[in-house]
């Protein structure tokens, strides 16, 4: 498992996907193997059926992050990854969820 | 026209080039190995001792003639046997098709008899996989599952049908390709100024190396041998990607890492540029990232992305097909002379490895000189892992081109006779011949009843130490000789084991007799067992212990 370091930041990896059954447990095992702890995560539809939306939180180095977008977007379901700027935008999401 | 879910998955195997089929039959997989009989002219099924020699053989299969190898499996255990197989394959990207059947849909969620979430268990072991309990899904998913497993970065792909689509019904209409999903495609085109760029390094560099992994595909072996030429370009590489260009190639220095040449390892620390094909620099190659060819450029070309920067930080990264980047790159590399480097390269050769260890045994390097002197130059080779797979790696190459086949990234000890049974079945014309010690081999002779059964004229060298070897060589180094399990004391009898197989066993306890016995078996039409005794106290040369660097050597 890897440890917080001092200057990780908090980021917030949007992954666009085919609205499968399994396509959640495919993205938090890759994440648990690859030694990378969700901070949050949050499934959101999108206007077409067949997609859905995960927005996931993590901390990590900006290395780490980007060898996580890059692993990320190799799994089959993936249709798309980005990084959310600005940074607060997950947790307005959220709130506006609740 | 109508077919049954089972007649399906028989006719896109047939559509697909498939001919041989690994794999082992059960409860819920009735339907299917029901056409596989029906259909056995256009498919061969090879049944193993269990499904995890299956899918090593699908594997050796695959490695072997570069075809996709397929792999069936009934549900439950059948189905969790498989995951070493596709573990193995997929820290190594071999394209492998697994087709496991799992119990009836109304039973799915019951923890019903044999039932078990084969999706979900292989999910960190495949590229992908897919659980189909509608019989409408199953074309596309095939033909999908087809693809995934042979295009980019290659690796195994399971498909789990549940039992009743096996027997359902569909209209299926020949050819017709309607993909399952739309997967997203890598863009993998290196531009003009890319390719310029990376020349420019290579043109003005003193001191290049090209570090070769296993990524790097056989069709690109003649642009590759150019490109040595033309730019007078030492090579080293991985054990993955051994026998990819001749040892006997002046230009090669051999394996970098942990058991690498004090040549190789030496090389890339003094190089000045180094062009990394199709590799991620495992911890077994980059034994400490920060100093991995630290005084290079480092320049990596691999078609998986994330290969860059995972393990060691490069300056330069390609998203290519290694061998496609090579052809491409030709044309722009100018004909250069590095005759300082070159010098350099023959004084570092200088520093062969031979056993100086005193014992009437024959010594591990000339088993393997002796083997590869004798066997023919387009020999395939398979190995299990430890002490004899390095050996292999390190010997087998001094006298020429040859196929190496092992178990680079996982590691999987009792991979080999799979594996080489794999390797026979899709090369009936090629000698193989299986390399592996007494205790990688406990792991997987009860695969010798499937090489019996099909009369494969395989030949296994067991070099028997009687103890775990590579463990047992770090407990001598590290663990001041406190042999912690590696000496078991059996009393295996390997001729008569391997003649209650129906093997020809043979036992050599010196060099000519290891000479006479392997004349002997290569004149059998079935498989052959040769137990070679070999010193415990023979150890795997050079060594750098794990985090370290080249100035960490253990060289004798």
């Amino acid at each position: 498992m890897r440890q917080f370091k001092p200057g990780d930041s908090r980021e917030v990896v949007s992954v666009l996907v085919n609205n499968e059954m399994d396509v959640l447990a495919r993205l938090v095992t890759l994440f648990t193997r690859r030694g990378y702890n969700i901070e949050s995560l949050k499934v959101e539809q999108v206007g077409n059926p067949d997609m859905s939306c995960v927005k996931i939180e993590m901390y990590g180095a900006e290395n780490d992050i980007a060898q996580m977008i890059r692993q990320t977007r190799k799994l089959v379901d993936v249709l798309d990854v980005s990084l959310l700027e600005p940074r607060c935008a997950f947790r307005e999401s959220v709130s506006i969820a609740q | 026209m109508e077919l049954t879910g089972a007649q399906l998955i028989i006719r896109k195997l047939t559509e697909h080039k498939v001919n041989t089929v690994f794999g082992y039959p059960g409860g819920t997989a009735l339907d299917l190995f029901d056409d596989l009989y029906k259909h056995s002219d256009q498919l061969t099924h090879i049944l193993t001792a269990d499904e995890c020699g299956a899918a090593h053989a699908a594997d050796g299969y695959s490695r072997s003639t570069g075809d996709i190898g397929v792999v069936f499996a009934t549900s439950g255990p059948g189905a969790t046997n498989l995951i070493t197989g596709l573990a193995t394959a997929f820290m190594d990207s071999v394209p492998l098709l697994a087709i496991t059947v799992n119990v009836s849909k109304n039973l799915i969620g019951h923890d019903a008899f044999q039932e078990i979430y084969i999706t979900g268990a292989t999910m960190p072991v495949t590229k992908h996989n897919y659980f189909v309990d509608d019989i409408g899904k199953l074309p596309g998913v095939l033909d999908d599952a087809f693809k995934v497993a042979q295009s980019g970065r290659p690796g195994p792909v399971l498909v789990d049908v549940t039992k009743d689509v096996t027997a359902a019904g569909i209209d299926y209409s020949p050819g017709e390709y309607i993909p399952h999903q739309a997967g997203r495609k890598v863009q993998t085109k290196v531009t003009r100024n890319e390719l310029q760029a990376i020349a420019d390094k290579i043109n003005a560099a003193k001191k290049p190396v090209i570090f070769l992994g296993g990524g790097f595909a056989a069709r690109g072996r003649q642009p590759l041998i150019e490109l040595l030429n033309k730019a007078d370009i030492p090579i080293t590489h991985t054990i993955m990607a051994a026998g990819m260009i001749g040892f006997d190639n002046p230009r090669n220095l051999g394996i970098v890492g942990m058991h690498g040449s004090v040549a190789a390892n030496t090389t890339m620390d003094e190089a000045d540029v180094m062009l990394a094909l199709g590799t991620r620099f495992s911890d077994r190659v980059a034994l400490d990232p920060d100093k991995f060819a630290k005084n290079a450029v480092k320049i990596q070309v691999d078609i998986d992305e994330s290969a860059f920067n995972k393990n060691v930080q490069v300056d330069h990264m390609v998203v290519d097909d290694a061998a496609d980047f090579v052809r491409k790159l030709l044309p722009f590399i100018e004909e250069k002379h590095h005759d300082a480097w070159n010098e350099r390269m023959l004084q570092l050769k200088k520093h062969g490895i031979t056993s100086d260890l005193d014992t009437p045994l024959p010594h591990p390097d000339e088993v393997i000189r002796d083997t590869c002197a004798m066997a023919d130059k387009d020999t395939i080779y398979v190995t299990d892992v430890g002490q004899h797979q390095m050996w292999a790696a390190q010997f087998l190459g001094d006298h020429n081109t040859y196929k190496f086949i092992t178990s680079g990234g996982l590691g999987t000890m009792g991979f080999g006779y799979g594996a080489a049974i794999g390797a026979q079945i899709g090369n009936p014309d090629k000698r193989v011949i299986h390399i592996t010690g007494d205790v990688s081999f406990h792991m997987c002779l009860n695969e010798a009843c499937t090489a019996v059964s099909h009369d494969l004229p395989i030949i296994t060298v067991i070099m028997n130490n009687s103890v775990l070897g590579m463990v047992y060589q770090w407990q001598t180094i590290f663990k001041d000789k406190r042999y912690s399990a590696t000496d078991p004391g059996r009393k295996t009898d390997f001729v008569k084991v391997g003649e209650g197989f129906g093997v020809h066993g043979y036992r050599a306890e010196t060099r000519s007799e290891y000479i006479e016995a392997l004349k002997s078996a290569m004149k059998n039409s079935g498989p052959s067992w040769i137990e070679v005794k070999i010193d415990r106290n023979e150890k795997v040369l050079p060594f750098i212990p794990g985090g370290g660097s080249t100035e960490d050597m253990i060289i004798g």
